[in-house]
């Protein structure tokens, strides 16, 4: 009894207590601390729905025998980053690892997306290690980012493995219409051990990217020299037309790049010409809190229709024969960029978001469209997010793809793809 | 003639006092809650109706006229996200991203009723024009108007207390006359370096009723930073401006 009143006297004398911390804040807990950690743990759970008369099917499910009509696919993933910071200087990483459990069973990956030495002064800093950068204004695709990995168009934020780098910045402002100038040159070396994707030979690549704000505009001006990859040099531009109104575009020539082709035989012929990409695109948000993200992508490097359907008849001739000659063409055709997302020419991208729709906070709504403008083909993307739970993020997004056959998205592995992405951060 | 001396005397205190004045004190007043260049924490609450919460910290670090930037170090989710005002222009720096997209002044970054210009916001007389000034016991009245188009709010209404000179409540409205929000100002608090406003800022909207946003204010200091700062290039290290 003599407990039982003493917790109900602590219990009152708490109350008030909890009532007048209700809006009290101490901000001393969020001071620069030496060492930070974070990131998220990811459940993907996706059930896929085949499409059965697709080539990238086919290609997929050689064997005849165990050809699927669909498949449950669940990822588990986990992203964490952080940094120790000494002095001026700090060490910082992002490792992503996951396993995914699919019809050909369970595999799994971890590796350092990012794991860089830093140090930094208002107006100049220096990185070592490998790093993430992120060049250009596009949405769903950066002709300009000639230093980083693709992206994804159909999933642009989904954080990137970075390359070796050294880089620099040089950053001073002014009053006037040159608001902001910034040079931050980077040296990207390839060996055999180092950065060995980036290029198919070994050297030392020298990049660079000048950034002004000009007349409220932003601009870079981006090369890439001669080195174990092609020389290229790239522009892009971002500005607000009006508050709500937002245009960028962004253009790279590539200087005699090598392209490879199939031959009238299935063999892959390798043809050099320089490429212009470019991209132009806005974003426009209405009054009722809906975003429209529209770009249209010129990949001067693509395969024109006539270059693709090659492809298509090679795999055919394939499934016809099953010659094991013509599946070594296939396969080298794919390691050629064939199976590589958007390889073709001129693409239409669609993203439209409502923030908050119905009235309910943290829901969001979006819907994402990539035209293939060559052959009509098309994917779809509806997706519904919700942010209310503490620290957690749920989404759920269908795909689908829509083409006739021998278009890039009429032939696509999947017809349909639901999924569900829970992720916890911490 | 005296009843007139007097009537016009009581007609001469009622009006409006002339828009000078009041340009005057929105400048005090601006000077009374924030210090031309400095450093503070926020903290962002969204009450629902149904009284679930949910919490944003930031650290803010400001500069003259027109240099804001704003990072988010709570929650999880959000954090290391920095946002970034250069006058008119506006940017949102998100880590997975990697690099900054340009934003509109109107969208909201945490979701509920603050939206980026409560978080990134400048000096009111940076922004707006004191149209004029009347009297209502121990308060003042402000009527504001935009300076551009480019401002969140076309219109705000201001009550001001007489003795701290901070603001107590701000009706905003858009340029239809339509009632977008309301600030309540309160909790007047000693920050040091002789900073004494309030320290909590309630908020609500018609447009989502029910619902409520809380903003907190600590940690307010005086702090000089390079223009350097204030780019486009420093939005994934803002962290690091924390001592």
């Amino acid at each position: 009894m003599t407990h039982w009143l003493a917790g109900l006297i602590i219990f009152l004398c708490a109350l008030p207590g909890l009532a007048a911390d209700e809006f009290e804040f101490d901000s001393s807990i969020y001071e620069k601390k030496p060492y930070e950690l974070g990131g998220y743990l990811e459940f993907k759970p996706e059930y896929l729905d085949f499409n059965q008369n697709g080539v990238f099917y086919q290609l997929n499910f050689p064997d005849d025998e165990e050809r699927p009509s669909s498949d449950d696919r669940y990822t588990v993933a986990l992203e964490l980053e952080g940094l120790y910071r000494f002095g001026q200087s700090s060490m910082n990483f992002r490792g992503h690892s996951e396993i995914q459990n699919n019809f050909f069973g369970t595999e799994h990956d971890a590796s350092f997306f990012e794991l860089y030495y830093s140090r930094s002064g208002e107006k100049l800093s220096f990185e070592l290690g490998k790093r993430a950068l992120k060049w250009g204004k596009g949405y769903a695709w950066n002709p300009v980012g000639f230093v980083e990995r693709r992206k994804d168009p159909g999933d642009p934020e989904l954080s990137r493995e970075g390359f070796i780098v050294a880089s620099a910045e040089y950053v001073r402002s002014f009053n006037g219409p040159l608001q902001t100038l910034a040079f931050s040159p980077v040296l990207v070396p390839v060996t055999n051990d180092i950065n060995e994707d980036f290029s198919a030979k070994e050297d030392l690549n020298l990049a660079g990217k000048l950034y002004l704000l000009y007349h409220d505009t932003d601009i870079d001006f981006l090369f890439l020299t001669e080195g174990s990859s092609i020389g290229r040099i790239g522009v892009d531009f971002s500005r607000n037309v009006r508050t709500n109104f937002e245009v960028h575009g962004e253009l790279a020539w590539v200087n005699d790049q090598s392209r490879k082709l199939l031959g009238a035989g299935g063999e892959l012929v390798t043809v050099s010409e320089s490429a212009t990409s470019y991209l132009l695109g806005l974003r426009y948000l209405t009054a009722q809190d809906m975003t429209w993200i529209l770009e249209y992508y010129h990949n001067g490097s693509g395969f024109s229709e006539a270059e693709y359907a090659r492809f298509f008849n090679l795999v055919a001739a394939l499934e016809d024969s099953g010659d094991p000659e013509l599946l070594n063409q296939v396969n080298a055709a794919r390691d050629a960029g064939f199976s590589a997302p958007n390889p073709m020419r001129d693409y239409l991208h669609l993203k439209v978001s409502q923030k908050e729709p119905f009235d309910i906070v943290y829901l969001n709504f979006g819907f994402t469209s990539i035209l293939n403008l060559q052959d009509d083909s098309y994917s779809l993307i509806p997706e519904l997010g919700y942010t209310g739970y503490k620290n957690t993020e749920l989404r759920l997004r269908a795909a689908l793809t829509n083409g006739n056959s021998n278009t890039e998205f009429g032939e696509k592995q999947n017809e349909s793809r639901l999924e569900l992405r829970v992720r916890y951060f911490f | 003639m005296k009843y007139s001396l007097i009537l016009f005397l009581l007609l001469l205190s009622n009006m409006p006092l002339l828009a000078q004045d009041a340009n005057e004190l929105l400048q005090e007043i601006d000077r009374r809650l924030q210090p031309e260049s400095y450093e503070m924490y926020r903290k962002l609450i969204n009450i629902e109706p149904g009284g679930d919460k949910k919490e944003f910290v930031l650290y803010t670090v400001k500069k003259g006229d027109d240099k804001v930037v704003a990072l988010f170090l709570d929650p999880p989710s959000e954090k290391g996200r920095s946002s970034l005002r250069l006058g008119d222009n506006m940017w949102l720096y998100i880590p997975g991203v990697g690099k900054p997209i340009r934003i509109t002044s109107l969208q909201s970054v945490t979701g509920g009723i603050f939206n980026n210009s409560d978080i990134l916001r400048l000096d009111f007389a940076n922004e707006y024009n004191a149209e004029s000034l009347t009297e209502e016991s121990d308060q003042y009245l402000l009527a504001l108007k935009a300076k551009s188009n480019m401002v969140a709010y076309d219109r705000l209404k201001m009550w001001v207390d007489k003795t701290s000179r901070t603001p107590t409540r701000i009706e905003a409205y858009a340029a239809s006359g339509l009632l977008i929000k309301t600030l309540h100002y309160s909790k007047i608090k000693d920050f040091g370096n002789g900073i004494k406003r309030p320290s909590m800022l309630e908020t609500d909207s018609p447009l989502h009723k029910g619902y409520k946003s809380v903003m907190l204010f600590s940690g307010v200091k005086p702090r000089e930073f390079s223009d350097e700062v204030f780019t486009l290039n420093n939005m994934s290290k803002v962290s690091e401006l924390r001592q």
